[in-house]
């Protein structure tokens, strides 16, 4: 393995421990958004936030220690209003990439990833064009419910000591949770692909697909903020090591940072249970439960276990629940798992439509995205009765299901290194397009902007014999938030802690 | 049916120039489907008509030659039938002939119609047709088709002994006309120049056998960039920058209420750059070599793999002063530059290393690379596809069905 790839304890000490890992152990999780209203204030605000700030670092003390993993966690990311408020000169504002500068809910970029219609950023809950303006989202990680509570008092008491200096949009705080169960609303286990990364596994994807500073699968590191020397007279940033900076002597910003995703996407589980039950009906003119499982796992690429289709075609079997798999030998028609499924068309690994399987292998490295994401709301019903064969009674448990009137849905958070070469083209080359993978007319059935005014056909689901084709999708995920954030490495917000004012 | 194309530039008249753009601009936004209120006061060209055009494009270009502020009018089109059935049919969709050609510098009248667009058109020097003998009629029908079809084409036909004879007969028979086209470039451009294009645009093909085994007998390889850094300009808000006195770039004033380009499914490139005048035969080589895959080893609906591009051209305009390049593709932009830059790389250095502001280190850096083409983009006031839902994947499946329907009977 390349130095490029490799994170030192020097960097992972710099790098933001959200960007490296999902927190396992660390079910409960809370979303701040704060106000920067005064640049003093909030730049001593952030100094007493540095050193609570979860890092990277090795949770093992020596190497042959056990692992010391941490009880909380504290993480934040700024907006490009921000890094404004927060002093950044225009010139250092203006190398951050526009997809940051314009935000997630501006025409362009709702019209670039299919905000259409009810998920439009005009209805938003947060971070839209009618809610409180967002300039940075703290992270904050727990063991129990009891001790996030907690643990956010703290947390908000030292943003009401600066005095209104920093002002907490609390209206429009977020609470996620991981299920015990794995399993997000839909009843599907989720989680399971994960890109690895050459700098933590050691093998996988390019670390600077994720953080700036490393080397990339176009094999160049990812281009990254900076700002002249001026800007820097205390020298608290590393000197771009870019030869085309040399002139200039600008000084990185990016280093060890990365871009961060927020969505929150509402899920209509009954909506989405009661269209699999009227299918069931006009295939087999009965309501029949283990259709409805087939159809959905169908839609999905997955079992509700998280076994994927490829690897399990016949049924359900929990112990091949596996990211470890690919398409174009086993399955290049979606025999197995239909080429307009969720996870192929979000990942579709050796098979992008009619590119060689290498080739595509090495584009869709180039397209991946670390998932962060949390649920919050209640489970409509037990997922554990998708994966039970032996008891097909309870099965029964997801006929006429009605919605309770409770919103639920997932926090969707990714760690990418550039928003519009990861998430943005995921969501509209591979999600939104109906001409996906040789397709025709339809969008991703699960989380496609499968709006009325804009809706494609139906999902197709070959078969070797009969192939068949759905009632066009209605719409099952609706986006009620969002923003772009920027997770700076800490050297950068120390840098952003002691900009002066001018 | 045989598939041609068009390419008329003409001067724009100085006083006409704003009337022209806004007209252009009205016509692209009918033609993408938003019917305007009053469209019938409005000159238009009614493309959407026709049953020969599968794309047209028209495009103002600067014309720094002449000054500042002054414009040229870049028409492409690609389209079946005879060259003046064409054109004729060009005129007889435009509502207002005077409103449009009026503006142009050389045009008077009908009558003279055809001999203006003659006057001002420009040869492609390669061109690539996805399929060539495929009509509007039949693409449509297919496209139905297959929307229509239950089950899809989802197995391959296997190939059997008697296909394989005939399909290696049929390269066999190619091969006379490969050998004379490669003659005739090496008798146009030389030995030397042939054989430095050849290894340039090859040098990262080695997936395709033949090129290949040339790879390994021409020495050839493509060599790691000299550092990992990209030259992207650091400022993401300032408009662009010429590269040299010599270079021409578009600016924001240009891509003022033009259409977005980053559409699914189909989008056109409209890219103009300057040529390095020592630097001029080698890529008249080069284009050469492009042709000669375009036309004659190409394989159905793929140019070396890449099978978003249903027609693209690249033409040198003024004596060879720029470089033109008008594609029509399947996908976004970002998606369409992606899949360049995985499966063309060499192909890519050797068309645009000649053109002033191309990346240091190429087009590796891809991201300069996409900056350099945004630079060097112009805006298509109208852009029309016959259609634009119907990717190349999608055809080449109309087409599977239709054979396994045909051998099924």
């Amino acid at each position: 393995m390349s130095r490029d790839h490799r994170l030192t304890s020097a960097s992972k000490a710099d790098i933001q421990g959200f960007i490296t890992s999902a927190f396992g152990h660390l079910p409960w999780t809370a979303y701040l958004f704060i106000q920067f209203h005064d640049q003093p204030l909030s730049q001593e605000w952030l100094r007493t936030l540095l050193p609570r700030l979860t890092t990277a670092n090795s949770w093992r003390r020596k190497p042959e220690a056990p692992k010391d993993k941490p009880d909380r966690t504290l993480n934040i990311a700024l907006t490009y209003a921000g890094l404004a408020a927060l002093g950044l000169s225009e010139a250092g504002l203006h190398t951050f990439p526009v997809e940051l500068r314009e935000g997630m809910a501006t025409p362009e970029r709702a019209r670039i990833l299919g905000d259409s219609g009810e998920s439009a950023p005009g209805y938003w809950e947060v971070g839209g064009p009618l809610n409180e303006p967002v300039h940075a989202m703290i992270i904050l990680n727990a063991r129990s419910q009891e001790d996030l509570v907690a643990f956010c008092d703290e947390e908000r008491e030292s943003l009401r000591a600066t005095k209104g200096g920093v002002f907490e949009n609390e209206k429009e705080a977020q609470n996620g949770y991981r299920p015990e169960n794995g399993s997000e609303h839909f009843g599907f286990f989720d989680g399971v692909a994960q890109p690895r990364l050459k700098g933590i596994q050691g093998e996988g994807v390019g670390t600077g697909e994720f953080i700036l500073g490393y080397l990339n699968e176009y094999g160049f590191y990812p281009v990254s903020p900076v700002v002249p020397p001026a800007d820097d007279p205390d020298c608290i940033l590393p000197q771009s090591d870019n030869p085309f900076h040399q002139p200039a002597r600008y000084r990185d910003l990016g280093k060890n940072g990365s871009f961060i995703v927020y969505r929150k996407l509402g899920q209509d589980v009954a909506g989405f249970w009661r269209f699999l039950q009227n299918e069931s009906i006009r295939i087999r003119g009965t309501p029949d439960p283990e259709l409805m499982v087939w159809l959905a796992s169908k839609m999905v690429g997955r079992w509700p276990s998280g076994a994927p289709l490829t690897l399990a075609p016949g049924k359900d079997q929990p112990e091949l629940r596996t990211d470890d798999f690919l398409y174009a030998e086993t399955d290049p028609y979606g025999l197995k798992c239909p080429v307009g499924s969720h996870i192929r068309r979000s990942h579709p690994r050796d098979q992008i439509g009619s590119t060689g399987p290498a080739e595509s292998l090495h584009m869709t490295d180039r397209h991946r995205l670390l998932r962060r994401g949390k649920l919050y709301g209640p489970a409509l019903f037990d997922p554990s009765v998708l994966s039970r064969p032996e008891s097909p009674a309870a099965l029964q448990a997801i006929l006429d299901l009605k919605d309770d009137g409770q919103p639920r849905g997932v926090h969707f958070l990714v760690v990418n290194a550039s928003l519009k070469g990861q998430f943005e083209f995921i969501q509209q080359v591979w999600v939104n397009n109906p001409n996906f993978g040789g397709l025709t007319d339809n969008r991703d059935p699960l989380v496609g902007d499968n709006d009325p005014s804009t809706q494609a056909g139906g999902m197709l689901v070959p078969g070797r014999r009969y192939s068949l084709r759905t009632a066009p999708l209605p719409r099952f995920v609706t986006v009620k938030g969002g923003a772009y954030f920027f997770m700076p490495g800490l050297t950068a917000l120390r840098y952003f802690a002691e900009i002066r004012k001018n | 049916m045989p598939s041609n194309g068009l390419i008329v530039i003409v001067r724009v008249r100085p006083e006409c120039q704003d009337r022209l753009r806004t007209i252009l601009n009205q016509i692209g936004n009918d033609i993408n489907g938003k019917r305007l209120t009053g469209i019938d006061r409005q000159p238009h060209i009614d493309f959407p008509s026709s049953r020969t055009i599968h794309f047209a494009r028209l495009v103002l270009l600067a014309d720094p030659d002449r000054g500042p502020d002054r414009y040229r009018l870049l028409l492409v089109t690609d389209f079946e039938g005879t060259w003046l059935n064409h054109v004729r049919e060009l005129h007889s969709i435009t509502s207002d002939p005077e409103a449009i050609w009026g503006c142009c510098e050389g045009y008077s009248d009908f009558s003279s119609f055809t001999r203006f667009i003659r006057r001002h058109e420009v040869k492609p020097q390669a061109y690539y047709i996805a399929f060539h003998g495929l009509s509007l009629k039949k693409i449509r029908t297919l496209a139905k088709s297959l929307a229509q079809s239950a089950p899809p084409p989802v197995k391959k036909p296997d190939f059997s002994l008697p296909d394989i004879a005939i399909q290696g007969l049929e390269s066999l028979l190619r091969l006379p006309l490969i050998g004379l086209s490669v003659g005739g470039i090496v008798l146009r451009r030389g030995p030397l120049r042939t054989l430095r294009a050849a290894r340039r645009v090859n040098a990262t093909q080695d997936r395709i056998w033949w090129i290949y085994i040339f790879n390994r007998l021409a020495l050839n390889s493509f060599p790691p960039p000299a550092h990992r850094y990209s030259s992207i300009p650091i400022d993401t808000t300032a408009d662009c920058e010429p590269a040299s006195g010599l270079d021409e770039v578009s600016s924001k004033k240009d891509w003022e209420g033009a259409p977005a380009e980053d559409l699914v499914a189909q989008n056109q490139l409209t890219l103009v750059t300057v040529v390095d005048p020592e630097r001029l035969p080698q890529l008249q080589a080069v284009l050469e070599v492009i042709e000669l895959y375009a036309r004659r080893l190409a394989e159905e609906g793929s140019l070396v793999g890449i099978r978003t591009i249903h027609t693209v051209r690249w033409a040198l305009l003024d004596g060879g002063k720029r470089l033109l390049l008008a594609s029509n593709y399947d996908g976004t932009w970002e998606n369409y530059i992606d899949e360049f830059a995985e499966l063309i790389l060499s192909g890519l250095d050797a068309i645009w290393e000649s053109s002033y502001g191309f990346p240091e280190l190429g087009a590796q850096d891809v991201a300069a690379f996409k900056h350099f083409l945004r630079c060097h983009q112009a805006p298509a006031s109208v852009f029309y596809s016959a259609y634009p839902k119907t990717t190349i994947p999608n055809i080449l499946d109309g087409l599977q069905l239709e054979r396994m329907r045909s051998a099924r009977v």
